[in-house]
């Protein structure tokens, strides 16, 4: 893989210096280990990003494969316009719609999957299994709450104040003005505030405690 | 940001589980250096590469399998109608659940790909 005057092995076990822009545009050309180097930039993002919106590691996993690969297909719409010229803005955009729809796709699997509980089918035998446990049940609790604000303001919730993205990234993702993130934001964090206070400081214990 | 975090807490970032990284990178450029990116086979591999067939569904069968065979040879000839009985009920549970460790959906949520607005 050649990378302007720089070349990448293919082996792609040498951390990659190359900027996201110079991977994406290999990446457009059709270098599939230049994507492959994305992936090992990003992945964890992504990954964490799923887990937010669904509370299992598991499904966050296969959730970040499916973001990949729904961005190689639509690798050729990127614009990169943040003066970072980092892709994750985008990527995180592609997973949320992604989670949006599962979300509502999930509704109806929902009763057959919690009686499956994939966790105890298939349980992770490695060392971090109960920690992991313990942040999925954090994490729902969680999910508890941010369920009851808006779809807008999950989406800025889980982009700006738990992906750490900007107002600009955050826009780039959402495909919205700035201003509209700074306002959705702004209602969410007054929304999230009300449903904190009206369950009481008990609910939010609760959520800690899990 | 810090009071949305201060008001509802969440747990730390984690990386992917060791050596998933790997095989999940190296699933993803072997799919689309393939062409194969979008297609089902593709993602039913990338899922397979987290190993749904674990070690407990594993031993599960390896134990029906060594009580089907323990049925078949310790049986006497005055108990065939039991044999049968027995090997027949096991040959089924040992399918259903050849089955439900097989089915890529089990363990997994279809995630549905969407139309993206503009980028």
């Amino acid at each position: 893989m050649s990378i302007g005057n720089r070349r990448v092995r293919p082996d792609m076990n040498e951390v990659v210096t190359a900027s996201d822009r110079e991977l994406w545009a290999a990446a457009v050309d059709g270098d599939a280990a230049a994507f492959g180097a994305l992936f090992e930039r990003h992945s964890r993002a992504v990954y964490n990003f799923a887990f937010r919106s669904t509370a299992n590691w598991a499904t966050a996993e296969d959730a970040a494969s499916d973001v990949f690969l729904t961005a190689w297909r639509r690798r050729k719409e990127v614009v990169f316009t943040t003066e970072s010229g980092s892709v994750l803005p985008w990527l995180l955009g592609v997973a949320a719609n992604q989670m949006r729809n599962q979300r509502r796709s999930g509704r109806r699997a929902s009763a057959a999957l919690e009686r499956l509980n994939p966790r105890e089918v298939q349980p992770d035998h490695s060392d971090e299994t109960v920690g992991r446990i313990a942040d999925e049940a954090q994490m729902a609790g969680v999910q508890s709450v941010v369920e009851q604000l808006s779809e807008h303001e999950r989406d800025v919730l889980a982009l700006c104040a738990w992906a750490g993205l900007d107002y600009e990234e955050a826009a780039i993702a959402l495909a919205v003005p700035v201003g509209t993130v700074r306002s959705r934001l702004s209602r969410a964090r007054a929304h999230l505030r009300e449903l904190v206070e009206a369950d009481g400081h008990e609910l939010r214990r609760d959520v800690v405690a899990r | 940001m810090n009071e949305i975090l201060d008001l509802l807490p969440i747990p730390a970032e984690r990386d992917l589980p060791a050596g998933r990284l790997e095989a999940r990178r190296d699933a993803l450029v072997a799919a689309i250096a393939t062409g194969a990116a979008g297609e089902p086979l593709a993602r039913r591999a990338l899922r397979a590469a987290r190993g749904h067939l674990s070690g407990a569904w594993l031993s599960l069968l390896g134990m029906l399998a060594l009580g089907l065979a323990l049925v078949c040879s310790g049986v006497s000839g005055q108990h065939r109608t039991a044999r049968s009985d027995a090997v027949a009920v096991l040959a089924i549970t040992s399918a259903a659940q050849i089955a439900v460790a097989a089915a890529p959906a089990i363990g997994s949520v279809q995630v549905r790909l969407p139309d993206l607005h503009r980028h």
